[in-house]
């Protein structure tokens, strides 16, 4: 309740304070630009009305935030605040820094003599509009850095803020590194355009825009990024969740780039090498725009790959090190697949193509256009496919825990299905295709392309086939590995049950360990019965109910015991399972208030993939219904 | 401290990589001159150079005198009041078709490019002359070297 109280506040604070910001700076600039051809009444209306209205919803909603954050911890705490705070500072300085960039490309056009036409941005706009956007913009995110530089040093809590800081410096670095990477393509491009015959100084203005965007992008992303790594002294900050996600994003972001580029590059000089007739000049052209291009990724790629190893690497917990390369692998390995697939399909159709009709082939550049094609996809795909699939494969086959985690591996276990699967549909649908082909002429139908078509057919089957069974013995090769060191230490694990539910709890144990734990031996005890006094076991598991009300044999036991201790909830008379102690306080207070506190008990909590599947089906359920409504109006509205 | 190098190492690159465009870019600057006017294709490279050096009166010398002609300061105002616009594009003068008094000179236009991954786009059009007086003169160009009125009879109320 209070959450959803909370994010119409501080909603509508943040709306309203954009609204006036705006409306101000329309203001000013209306009454400044003396170029601006306007009715002047009516955008002096229009201004004033943005902030008669803006102006006191503002205030009311942000000082009822500022007040009950004065009074109330959780106010003060909250990831809406946090959000509030830190989305207001990005939503005044990305704005202020929009218009810098705007001034200075303007400047640096306005120096060269070119029209601010050709302006990357902010080209109709003049420096008194772009000036007064960044002052005023600086002006609220001053107030509002101020106002977290106070809240800082009283946060009891400081988990929400961290995050959302977190998140906040990512985007800057986000930020930075977009204009840095498109100023250095945009500088490269410039550099290999060979001047030609073309009246008017096209092309001039990219070299300007590119030292814009750089001269604003890298000052933002050397000092985010340097913010972000100063940090990573904190444990907090090395191995949050973002800064793992964004580095995945970069490193395959930069690979694929590179790779799609480096392909692209290959396939012109192929072309060319082919004999292609194209004028060196013009090659030079076409080759600017992917090297422009795969050069600047391919910095991004060395850079980000490299904290993502060290990133790997900071994880201690082996397997789950382990199984964070996997993720990264297995997407370029699935790349690489597709591409290398792609690229033999394009070759042995090029062959097929020979074979079958040869006088028609070799005419003209679309051959060697073909050809270079087939052979630049190929080079970029088998090799990617090579190295990361070996790799993988190489720990799927080692003995040991290493291999048994590798096969076991969920991430191997749906790549290796997802090929599977589009292999027997590619091969269903080519080997329909196939025998469509033959029957429609053994009917007597169109027999044009007979013979080139039945190749082309056949040989696209045999390559999804081979796909198939190569897959497919992979993992019958998981499957049939044998002496499992996982399963051989799982035996050597025995466990202990105490039972205080007349033999259901012992069942239900029996049923669970069954699914999950099949190899690990277990005994269960009644609480009635007397513990041997030889037993030796490594952990031992008792209803919450007991772990609460023990009776003394069990207590005497348990005192000498020195194993793992699992405890699961169960439901008991006057007995609340709680999550944390913030839990504990509201359920202390619904009790006070008479109020019946629902027993966490050991009811099967949903997974992650079930939220997922809610989530998706929300959308789907939403986007359904407002097809219908969309039905109905028109049905309505008759068009 | 090996990655500090390496991310000083991408911003003295990035630095390398701008001294290096900014000499090109001075090396560059595009200084093409007026040529004898003894083609049609020459008359139009005069006039394109023209407009885009602002040289109004020179680019008005080249437009044919034919009935509804736009005065000189009709000529000049469609260039400051925009209607005819060719900041954005350059013109990359081709082969002309001669046939008697009459000519049509093959023209592309180069646009620059609006994303990273595009090499700009062009269009091709042609230039329409006549020959008056043993000159050749214009009777057309594409719109961002010409008003679309200009050579239109006035609209009557």
């Amino acid at each position: 309740m209070k959450t959803v109280r909370r994010l119409y506040f501080y909603a509508i604070a943040f709306i309203s304070f954009e609204v006036v910001l705006w409306g101000v700076i329309g203001l000013i600039r209306s009454i400044v630009n003396p170029n601006l051809i306007t009715d002047n009444a009516q955008a002096l209306a229009q201004a004033l009305s943005l902030i008669l209205v803006g102006v006191p919803i503002f205030l009311v909603h942000w000082l009822w935030a500022q007040r009950t954050s004065a009074k109330e911890e959780e106010e003060k705490t909250a990831i809406l605040r946090a959000v509030f705070l830190y989305g207001a500072l990005f939503a005044t300085l990305i704005p202020a820094v929009q218009n810098l960039l705007a001034l200075i490309n303007r400047t640096f056009l306005g120096a060269a003599r070119i029209s601010y036409e050709r302006a990357l941005l902010g080209g109709t706009q003049n420096w008194s509009d772009n000036l007064i956007a960044i002052i005023l913009n600086l002006l609220l995110a001053y107030y509002f850095w101020n106002i977290l530089r106070a809240e800082w040093p009283t946060l009891p809590d400081l988990e929400n803020f961290k995050d959302i800081r977190r998140l906040y410096r990512y985007l800057w670095v986000l930020y930075g590194l977009i204009m840095i990477v498109f100023g250095a393509q945009q500088i490269l491009r410039f550099i290999l355009y060979i001047p030609t015959d073309v009246i008017g100084d096209i092309g001039r203005e990219t070299f300007i825009n590119a030292t814009a965007l750089l001269v604003i992008g890298a000052p933002i992303w050397h000092y985010a990024w340097r913010v972000v790594q100063d940090s990573l002294t904190d444990p907090a900050e090395s191995g949050s969740v973002i800064r793992l996600v964004i580095l995945y994003l970069l490193s395959l972001g930069g690979t694929i780039t590179v790779l799609t580029a480096g392909g692209n590059l290959l396939y012109i000089l192929l072309g060319r090498l082919f004999g292609e007739s194209i004028p060196t000049a013009d090659l030079i052209q076409k080759i600017s725009g992917p090297l422009s291009v795969a050069i600047p990724f391919g910095a991004l790629w060395g850079y980000y790959g490299n904290w993502l190893n060290l990133r790997f690497a900071f994880e201690e917990n082996v397997p789950r090190r382990s199984g964070m390369k996997r993720i990264y692998f297995y997407i370029l390995s699935a790349i690489g697949l597709t591409t290398a697939f792609i690229g033999a399909n394009m070759l042995l159709s090029v062959v097929v193509d020979l074979l079958a009709k040869p006088s028609e082939t070799m005419v003209g550049d679309a051959f060697s256009s073909q050809l270079a094609a087939a052979l630049a996809v190929t080079v970029v795909g088998l090799p990617l496919w090579l190295m990361t699939w070996r790799s993988m494969q190489a720990d799927a086959l080692t003995d040991g825990d290493v291999g048994d985690h590798a096969r076991r591996s969920i991430i191997r276990k749906a790549y290796l299905y997802l090929v599977l699967f589009a292999a027997v549909i590619g091969g269903m649908a080519s080997a329909g295709g196939l025998i469509f082909t033959l029957i429609n002429a053994l009917l007597g139908g169109d027999k044009s392309d007979f013979v080139n078509s039945i190749l082309n057919t056949l040989q696209t089957l045999v390559l999804f086939v081979v796909l198939l069974l190569y897959h497919f013995s992979a993992l019958r090769k998981d499957g049939a590995a044998r002496a499992d060191a996982l399963e051989a230490k799982q035996e050597q694990f025995s466990v202990l049950v105490f039972d205080n539910h007349g033999g259901r709890f012992g069942e239900s144990v029996k049923a669970a360990f069954a699914k999950h734990a099949a190899k690990v031996p277990f005994k269960v005890i009644t609480v009635s019965e007397a513990i041997p006094a030889d037993l030796k076991v490594s952990a031992v598991i008792i209803p919450g109910s007991l772990a609460v009300n023990t009776p003394e044999n069990v207590e005497v036991w348990m005192r000498s015991f020195n194993g793992s201790r699992l405890i699961v909830t169960d439901d008991a008379a006057g007995v609340f399972w709680v999550n944390d102690l913030g839990q504990a306080a509201q359920s202390v207070r619904a009790l006070a208030e008479g109020q019946e506190v629902r027993p966490h008990s050991g009811a099967r909590t949903s997974s992650v993939w079930t939220t997922v599947a809610y989530v998706f089906a929300a959308l789907f359920a939403l986007q359904l219904t407002f097809m219908l409504l969309m039905f109905g109006v028109s049905m309505v509205a008759g068009f | 401290m090996k990655q500090d190098k390496f991310l000083t190492g991408i911003l003295i690159g990035i630095g390398a990589l701008v001294l290096l465009a900014l000499g090109l870019f001075f090396m560059r600057k595009d200084t093409k001159e007026y040529v004898a006017v003894d083609s049609p294709s020459a008359a139009v490279f005069n006039y394109v150079l023209a407009v885009t050096n602002k040289d109004y009166k020179t680019a008005y010398s080249y437009l044919a005198d034919k009935e509804h002609k736009p005065t000189y300061e009709q000529f000049r105002q469609s260039f400051f009041n925009g209607s005819v616009n060719a900041d954005n594009v350059g013109v990359d003068v081709g082969e002309a078709e001669v046939d008697g008094q009459d000519a049509l000179v093959n023209l592309t236009l180069v646009y620059s490019p609006s994303d990273p991954f595009s090499g700009g786009y062009s269009s091709t059009d042609r230039a329409q002359l006549i020959q008056q007086n043993g000159k050749w003169k214009l009777t057309y160009m594409p719109y961002n070297f010409w008003g679309y009125d200009w050579y239109q009879e006035p609209i009557k109320p």
